[in-house]
């Protein structure tokens, strides 16, 4: 993704939405940046005199010396700004004329276009922050509820990055008594006793499961949840998605099979962002494009992370039973209350609603809730995981710490303890960028838009 | 004076360093002029007549594998050997050998004297003989200029050392030799960086006046420990050493004495070892310890002479004699000479390339304490490369630069390129990561393609080593073949090999394996020990191998001399003068200078790989 030298160019891009706006922003950064924006202005010598972090109304002038726009320009002076680099941001009208016409001129003076996510890149090389503070910009730019934001904030101020800088930390102390134990074996006392070392191996190792369990938080706050409705045809799964919306989304009709095609919605509950799908009714013996239809909402359910399988309660209790392997997050609900029977209904061991009365959707919202959120619901302020990458590295250096574990249960030797605990601080530091590969920058900063 | 003598290589100091640089040149077919005040003093033991020791032991099985001398020398001196940390895992064990001080000496001597091509003459280098910014030659105290193609520096404590004991000091070298004064200052006007340094030494004690029944005796292996291959076939007689300790009486009088000590009124101005203070920093430091260990270890065989370890000392004469006269055993004890400390001058090995060359000065190398090491192992390993490398440069070829994955001693020229010296470096198992990988036991195999490419052991021992390693993988398929009877259960043996208390070296092990097994562990134990730690070790062995594979890469993105890190400014600015000061040779060596962040690598990584 980038194929120059990030010490020399100077990278121009527009900051804001393309398209007509109040305001445009175009950003630039690097060596060249201030002298680049002075180019573009009526009186150079102010901009190239302005202080760092002030802001200075500029004419923003063509070749010929017309003036383009009446702008402002925001000065900022490495290693003070965003980038930790020289770097200014222009405040144009949002026509996208004036802004296509400023960039050309950046071009022109010497900047060149910035690649997606190259201003965050920068600010990372440059030490502003580390790789998850880095990953918590694009987030915080992405995220599209309270929960998300919230998450992505606390990122960003590094709540991830402290706790696992303080968990790194603990592993890498120990690490280095193990190791000058090495040396200083003849010193009468143990630097760490075997016992207080498990201890602190298993509150170690406890923690990183407490933070490998957050992942389904802080992935649930950054994506929000896929919720699947599903069943045997015409049991109401469309009534009960319109219901759960509160709107006539998805067509219903008496006639079996009526969803072929998924629907899809998005809902905010509680500050959760949640996708809820209703699928096609599932049945054993459909042949043709029912069979297809079928095959479909079966993976649609497979993915989710809750199902709400619908039963219709006036058909008794013998009726197909949701999938097995969904058991763990598989809601029973039983569709119809307002036509069944009372006995019917106390034999049920769901939840009874009627998706056409509206009566129990409260509840089935609630339960669902209850069903993809974890203990303690979305609180997002310590510093969840929110990437797999940070999952995958947590579940590695856990592996590394039950490695340890059992080498002092077998009492295998300290060497080999020692480098056990290395690799898990080594692994818990790749989360926070430490001696970074190429390709895990790239695959990081992928993800972002260009501007940012 | 001119002399006409014109060598290839010139070696200022015959110390541990000395010896093994102008040795190693000398063979490589150099002609070669070892340079020393006192011809008759080579590779004296300034300290603690011992070599080896935690992961010193490795240094010296690594420069025995590769051709170096101290190995053989201290085999035909040994009169007690151990292998230490053996409560610890094979990876950390260590050889330690006590040497007969004397008998040290003049083995070492006679092997010099043996090496066709290698001069020696006494003097005390007082300059450099320069041709531009290369060093070519040296001029004596005397007058004398000797010519030479290449000059390794090893002047030990020499250099402007000033000797303290209590209150009184004195210009020395070590106690009663002159220090080398001059060539210090020379190199400090030519430019080079400069720190002042300080060790210590413990008082040498008459064993006559000692009584041993009131101390622990500690005796040899049974075994024989060797450091060299092929060993010698006799071993020394071996004689004991002694356990005692301080007591709360004998912390009294240290402290009694402490404002009349170098170390604490502020005379002593050089930065001493941490790990190994003197007794008076161990009683400030540790207040709460009631006693400190010492060992009384013997100097020689036909000598009563004691040095007593863990007394280094530079408190004056009589408050050493009365608070060693408190210690169980030593209530009458004559002190035949008091500890002192020496402070000394020495260049920041970040001065020099991987090759231990100058920057500044092309073709000059310096080897040992001048680089702020301490300890023989450490000054001989280093006077090994700097030989070899000599050599080498003279014969247009590259120079041997050990990895960090290679050797302990590739950890040693690492550390001292690429970190500032804050006390006198002491190798340390703690300093090698790949300490699995870098046993005392594998040094010679693992060390065989790099000993090929120096070109010093003779080929009946490269091909010994070849067929050891050949012995090892046959003997490995055994061990994976194999399933023995444990406990009424059939095991696979690699299954049963990897209990901790379990080793084939051991009788229980050894009795329930085939006939076939037995016949090839006696036929090579040390391949067998070999392959049974590969079994022992399985999965970390390997991880071990992933890491040095992920180091492999970074030190393959090498950094020209030429780089210039002002034009990189994304680069912190104390990355950036640290780098455009010390010019690493690779992004590996860049990564552990301290003031280089992880960030930094990634920016030169990036900014590599965009060339």
């Amino acid at each position: 993704m980038r194929s120059n030298t990030p010490d020399e160019e100077t990278i121009a891009a527009l900051a804001t939405p393309r398209g007509v706006g109040a305001i445009a922003i175009v950003r630039l950064s690097g060596p060249r940046a201030l002298e680049v924006a002075a180019g573009l202005v009526r009186r150079p010598d102010k901009l190239r005199a302005c202080a760092t972090h002030r802001l200075l109304p500029v004419d923003i002038v063509l070749e010929d010396g017309s003036t383009l726009d009446q702008a402002l320009c925001a000065v900022f002076r490495r290693p003070h700004g965003y980038t930790g680099e020289d770097a200014a941001e222009i405040y144009l009208h949002g026509s996208p004329y004036i802004v296509d016409r400023t960039l050309e001129r950046c071009f022109a003076l010497g900047a060149r276009p910035a690649q997606p996510g190259e201003f965050t890149l920068r600010a990372y090389l440059n030490g502003r922050f580390d790789l998850a503070q880095a990953e918590a910009v694009a987030d915080l730019i992405a995220a599209g509820s309270e929960t998300a934001h919230r998450t992505a904030m606390a990122q960003r101020e590094g709540a991830l990055s402290r706790r696992l800088g303080s968990l790194r930390e603990r592993l890498t102390r120990l690490c280095g008594l193990l190791e000058l134990e090495f040396d200083f074996s003849d010193q009468e006392a143990p630097l760490v006793e075997p016992t207080t070392l498990k201890e602190e191996l298993t509150s170690v190792d406890g923690e990183l499961q407490v933070l490998e369990a957050s992942f389904t938080r802080g992935r649930l706050a950054r994506e929000g949840a896929v919720v699947a409705l599903a069943g045997a045809p015409n049991v109401g799964k469309s009534t009960l998605f319109n219901a759960l919306l509160g709107e006539d989304r998805a067509i219903v009709d008496a006639t079996p099979g009526t969803t072929r095609d998924a629907v899809e919605a998005v809902v905010e509950w509680d500050g959760l962002v949640l996708r809820l799908v209703d699928t096609a009714g599932q049945a054993g013996h459909f042949q043709g494009p029912d069979r297809q239809a079928s095959d479909r909402a079966r993976i649609a359910a497979r993915a989710a992370d809750a199902v709400l399988w619908v039963w219709d309660l006036t058909k008794g209790v013998d009726q197909d039973p949701p999938p097995p392997e969904l058991a763990d997050r598989t809601l029973l609900v039983g569709n119809k209350a307002d036509l069944a029977f009372r006995p019917q209904i106390a034999a049920f061991p769901g939840l009874a609603v009627s998706a056409l009365k509206g009566h129990g959707v409260e509840k089935v919202k609630e339960a669902i809730l209850r069903l993809v959120l974890p203990d303690g619901g979305l609180q997002t302020a310590d510093g969840p995981l929110t990437r797999e990458r940070h999952c995958e590295a947590v579940r590695r250096a856990r592996d590394d710490l039950s490695r340890g574990l059992a080498v002092i249960r077998d009492d295998r030797g300290q060497e080999l303890l020692a480098q056990d605990l290395r690799e898990a601080a080594t692994h818990l530091g790749e989360i926070l960028g430490e001696i970074t590969p190429d390709d895990v920058l790239n695959r990081v900063f992928a993800d972002f838009c260009i501007g940012k | 004076m001119r002399t006409d003598q014109n060598y290839d290589v010139i070696v200022v100091g015959g110390g541990h360093a000395g010896c093994e640089a102008a040795s190693a040149a000398a063979r490589l077919g150099c002609s070669v002029l070892l340079v020393t005040q006192n011809p008759s003093a080579l590779a004296r033991m300034s300290c603690n007549p011992a070599i080896g020791g935690l992961a010193k032991g490795h240094l010296v099985r690594e420069m025995d594998a590769l051709g170096g001398l101290m190995g053989r020398v201290t085999d035909r001196s040994a009169i007690q050997s151990r292998m230490l940390n053996r409560s610890k895992g094979p990876a950390v064990w260590s050889p330690r050998a006590q040497c007969d001080r004397r008998r040290y000496t003049e083995v070492m001597t006679a092997m010099i004297a043996a090496t066709p091509g290698l001069e020696m003459a006494a003097g005390e280098a007082v300059r450099l003989i320069l041709d531009g910014d290369r060093a070519a030659g040296i001029v004596t105290r005397a007058g004398e200029e000797y010519r030479g193609r290449r000059v390794i520096l090893a002047g030990g404590t020499f250099w402007n050392g000033l000797i303290h004991i209590g209150e009184w000091s004195r210009p020395a070298g070590r106690i009663h030799e002159e220090p080398a004064v001059g060539l210090s200052d020379h190199l400090a006007a030519l430019g080079l960086r400069r720190l002042r340094l300080k060790t210590g030494t413990p008082p040498r004690l008459d064993g006559r006046t000692i009584d041993f029944s009131r101390t622990d005796r500690q005796d040899s292996d049974p075994e024989p420990v060797w450091f060299s291959h092929p060993p010698p076939e006799e071993r020394l007689p071996q004689v004991p050493c002694w356990l005692t300790s301080t007591n709360a009486c004998t912390h009294e009088i240290l402290r009694g004495g402490l404002d009349r000590s170098p170390l604490y009124t502020g005379r002593i101005q050089g930065i001493g070892p941490r790990y190994c203070p003197s007794i008076e920093d161990k009683i400030v430091r540790f207040t709460d310890k009631e006693r400190h260990q010492l060992f009384l270890e013997p100097e020689g065989l036909d000598t009563d002479e004691y040095y007593i370890n863990g007394f280094a000392t530079s408190l004056p004469e009589d408050v050493q004699i009365a608070a060693l006269r408190t210690v169980p055993g030593l209530e009458q004890v004559v002190v035949n000479r008091p500890g002192y400390a020496v402070e000394y001058d020495m260049f920041p090995a970040d001065q020099l390339r991987p090759s231990l060359e100058c920057r500044a000065l092309e073709h000059l190398y310096l080897a040992g304490q001048v680089n702020g090491t301490s300890g023989y192992e450490e000054a001989a390993a280093q006077g090994f490369m700097a030989g070899v490398n000599a050599a080498r440069s003279l014969h247009g070829r590259d120079p041997v630069v050990l990895g960090r994955n290679q050797a302990y001693i590739g950890v040693l020229m690492d550390d001292l390129i690429t970190k500032v010296p804050e006390e006198p470096y002491r190798m340390f198992t703690s300093r090698a990561e790949f300490r699995l990988l870098l046993r005392q036991d594998n040094a010679r195999q693992r060390l065989l393609d790099v000993a090929r490419e120096i070109a010093l052991q003779p080929d009946a021992e490269i091909q010994a080593v070849e067929a050891s390693l050949q012995r090892q993988a046959q003997i490995r398929q055994v061990l994976e073949r194999e399933r023995v009877r444990v406990e009424d259960q059939c095991l696979p043996l690699a299954k049963y090999l990897r209990r901790p208390e379990v080793s084939l070296q051991g009788e229980a092990a050894y009795n329930l394996v085939s006939a076939e097994l037995q016949t090839l562990v006696r036929w090579d134990p040390e391949a067998a020990f070999q392959a049974e730690l590969e079994i022992k070790y399985d999965g970390y062995l390997t991880r071990q191998e992933a890491n040095v594979e992920a180091l492999r890469r970074l030190e393959a993105l090498k950094l020209p001399e030429s780089f210039d890190y002002a034009r990189l400014k994304a680069l912190s600015a104390e990355a950036r003068q640290v780098l455009q000061q010390r010019k690493p040779a690779t992004l590996g060596q860049a990564s552990r200078i301290p003031g280089v962040r992880a960030s930094d690598v990634t920016i030169i990584m990036v900014h590599l790989r965009r060339g």
